[in-house]
């Protein structure tokens, strides 16, 4: 279990998060946020490259930072901005990272070939990494996070310049990691996550906005969900009112799925808010909310 | 080690260090090569050991004279070698076979090293101790504690001298000083091994520890379980990788020297030999070193030199993060470190300090364990130099790691 106590973190004078508590048992999680929440700081402290300013992290009771080795066996990590050697092969680039890891060169051999066919870049194997498309890249990425089989596996921002085939793979992939250990996704992509997470935690203004499973975040905005079809004349008028989420040409009208919390007009339909609609009248400007 | 290997192929393989040691490779091949045309008359002094003794005695003068007016005689000198030498004109030089004229030749710097082997015992007893000791005060010109320091160094080194003259170490036969092999070994090959290293060195240094940094791997490397302990297989890497390429540039470059110099008779000789005078000064040994013991000698100081400018290189990429500037950094450090003394002309204490700094000990191996009337010939100079610079680099090196492991990586 990873625990996360009164978390803070200062640069200087600019508070990057604070007093975040926050506690993971196995299972996987979305870390929704926009950029600049704190998103990335707090991932940065869960693998022990940034310290926490105040607070403290624990695995199983034990603070992560004496666990130094201990803890970081555990994870695996693919940053948001995946660094790579060009000029290495996929095979070789996984050698030096399960060197790295410390697992033992007997099984290193087998374990990339099981990782290599997960991720399906077995044919690739023994080329070049420079002439790899971004997906292909990604797909290396998860690899050498699924590596050393960690018991905390955390992505930032895994799908990126995977294409819809490749994401599909890519959730059923997680689904069956997630059995015995914690999978935390950071993404600001919320299909990515919406039929795998066991819950999600959204972060706003460098605290903890939500924690919980979907459903239940869903519930906070039950009755605040609407859908209208109007003439396209009127759209222009409505935008500027109410927080529209989603905005659907059909046959000259417009159709419109927004939020608000006035009592809801004849013409309005109630719909059953998604995760969607959460983050955006989480991150949405204050001012243009009905 | 497997971490250290991957750490260390990833300097290897970098094409600018690949360029560089060919590049360096063939500069030494070519300064040996374009310098060996006296060679045969240079070997000509393993004959002569081999020969009469590597002890230069009187017995041993009488026998080579002896030839020496033998071989004149076949030659048509029938007053001796001197004599036919002294009358020898280009027009009968010219009148010789080529045999012959080759065994004039011979005769010649035979007798050449018969005069200078008669005339050492007056020519090194004639060094003026009193003269160089004012002269080498008179530069120091302090009355004060270090004065009385450099005294004592300079009465030691004259001792020395006393005992080498007792001893008669000075007679040993060696290699002329007007061919400068000592300096030409040491102060061209060693040097400039040891210089080519330095380059090399510090760009691999800094490559290998700045590698994540500029591939933007660090986020992803600084997590595995080995975790920011990676900077310690670079270090060592760093190490490793300056010991390879000192002694990767040196030994084919000896292994080309030594095939085209003889040195099988030498090695034994004493560097001491009065024979290896070279500028003002024969070299003046503070212990008896023969060749072989000085060269390995030489080699492991500037070993040591090439590991500390590692060291200093490491220290800096920590800090620099970025492989060029930190290979500018610290070739303008050592340019800086190299010019330091200067600035202390007028105060000789600040300056022998400041003289204690590894590009001294770099730019002169020629003149190593050796004394004389300058402020680095002082007994114990190479291991104080080194001395210092591991003590400066260790602890700048310790700061800069224990930063390393504290500060976020983002």
């Amino acid at each position: 279990m990873l625990t996360l106590q009164n978390i803070g973190k200062d640069y200087g004078k600019f508070t990057a998060l604070k007093e975040l508590n926050l506690q993971f048992e196995n299972g996987v999680y979305g870390l929704l946020a926009p950029n600049g929440a704190g998103k990335t700081t707090l991932i940065q402290m869960l693998v022990t490259l940034v310290k926490p300013t105040s607070g403290e992290i624990l695995y199983d009771g034990k603070p992560i930072l004496s666990m130094g080795e201990a803890y970081r066996e555990k994870i695996g990590y693919l940053p948001q901005h995946f660094g790579y050697y060009k000029h290495y092969s996929p095979r070789k680039y996984l050698r030096y990272i399960a060197a790295l890891k410390g697992i033992e060169k007997s099984v290193v051999e087998k374990r990339i070939d099981e990782v290599l066919d997960l991720v399906a870049l077995q044919e690739v194997k023994d080329k070049k990494m420079r002439k790899f498309s971004g997906g292909m890249i990604q797909r290396i990425g998860i690899a050498q996070a699924i590596l050393a089989h960690p018991k905390v596996l955390i992505l930032d921002e895994p799908t990126a310049g995977l294409d819809p085939k490749e994401r599909a793979r890519f959730r059923h992939l997680l689904s069956d990691l997630a059995r015995d250990r914690i999978v935390l996704i950071s993404t600001h992509i919320v299909s990515d996550i919406e039929s795998i997470a066991n819950e999600i935690v959204m972060i706003r203004n460098q605290t903890l906005l939500y924690k919980g499973s979907i459903p239940t975040i869903c519930k906070s905005l039950d009755g605040m969900i609407y859908e209208v079809t109007m003439p396209f004349e009127d759209f222009s008028v409505f935008r500027k009112n109410y927080l529209t989420l989603e905005e659907k040409q059909e046959q000259g009208n417009m159709m419109v799925r927004f939020y608000s919390e006035e009592e809801p007009k004849a013409e309005w339909t109630a719909v059953t808010p998604e995760l969607e609609d959460v983050f955006l009248v989480s991150y949405a400007n204050e001012s243009t909310k009905g | 080690m497997r971490i250290t290997w991957y750490e260390m192929k990833k300097a290897l393989t970098s094409p600018i260090v690949l360029i560089l040691f060919v590049a360096f490779l063939g500069f030494n091949g070519f300064q040996i090569l374009s310098q060996s045309h006296a060679k045969e008359e240079i070997n000509a002094v393993n004959d002569l050991i081999a020969t009469y003794g590597r002890t230069i005695t009187d017995e041993s003068l009488s026998k080579l004279l002896n030839d020496l007016n033998e071989d004149a005689e076949q030659l048509g000198g029938q007053d001796g070698a001197e004599s036919f030498l002294n009358e020898l004109t280009y027009e009968r030089y010219e009148a010789f076979s080529q045999t012959e004229k080759e065994q004039v030749d011979r005769l010649e710097l035979f007798y050449t090293y018969y005069i200078k082997g008669r005339d050492v015992e007056e020519r090194y007893k004639g060094i003026h101790m009193d003269e160089l000791r004012s002269e080498f005060l008179v530069s120091v010109k302090e009355s004060s504690r270090f004065e009385k320091f450099m005294s004592q160094e300079f009465t030691n080194w004259e001792e020395r001298y006393e005992e080498i003259v007792a001893t008669e170490e000075y007679k040993e036969w060696f290699f002329l000083g007007e061919y400068k092999m000592h300096s030409e070994m040491y102060r061209s090959l060693l040097k400039n091994a040891a210089l080519q290293s330095v380059i090399l060195i510090v760009l691999m240094t800094a490559l290998v520890t700045n590698y994540e940094v500029e591939q933007r791997t660090q986020l992803l490397l600084y997590t595995t379980q080995k975790g920011r302990f990676l900077m310690r297989n670079k270090f060592a890497a760093s190490l490793l990788l300056a010991t390879l390429t000192f002694f990767m540039l040196l030994i084919p470059s000896f292994i080309l020297y030594f095939t085209i110099y003889d040195f099988s008779e030498v090695w034994q000789t004493v560097v001491s030999s009065g024979l290896n005078w070279e500028y003002k000064l024969p070299y003046i040994t503070w212990w008896e070193l023969e060749v072989w013991q000085f060269f390995l000698l030489a080699i492991a100081v500037e070993w040591g030199v090439v590991i500390l400018i590692a060291v200093l290189g490491f220290f800096l990429s920590l800090w620099i993060k970025n492989t060029y500037f930190t290979w500018i950094l610290s070739m303008a450090v050592l340019i800086g470190l190299f010019l330091l003394p200067s600035v202390f002309n007028a105060y000789p204490a600040l300056q022998f300090v400041t003289l204690l700094n590894v590009t001294t000990l770099l730019l002169n191996p020629h003149m190593y364990f050796s004394g004389g009337i300058t402020l680095t010939r002082v007994q114990y100079f190479e291991v104080w130099s080194l001395l210092i610079g591991f003590a400066v680099a260790t602890i700048l090196s310790i700061l800069s790691y224990r930063r390393f492991m504290k500060k976020d990586v983002v």
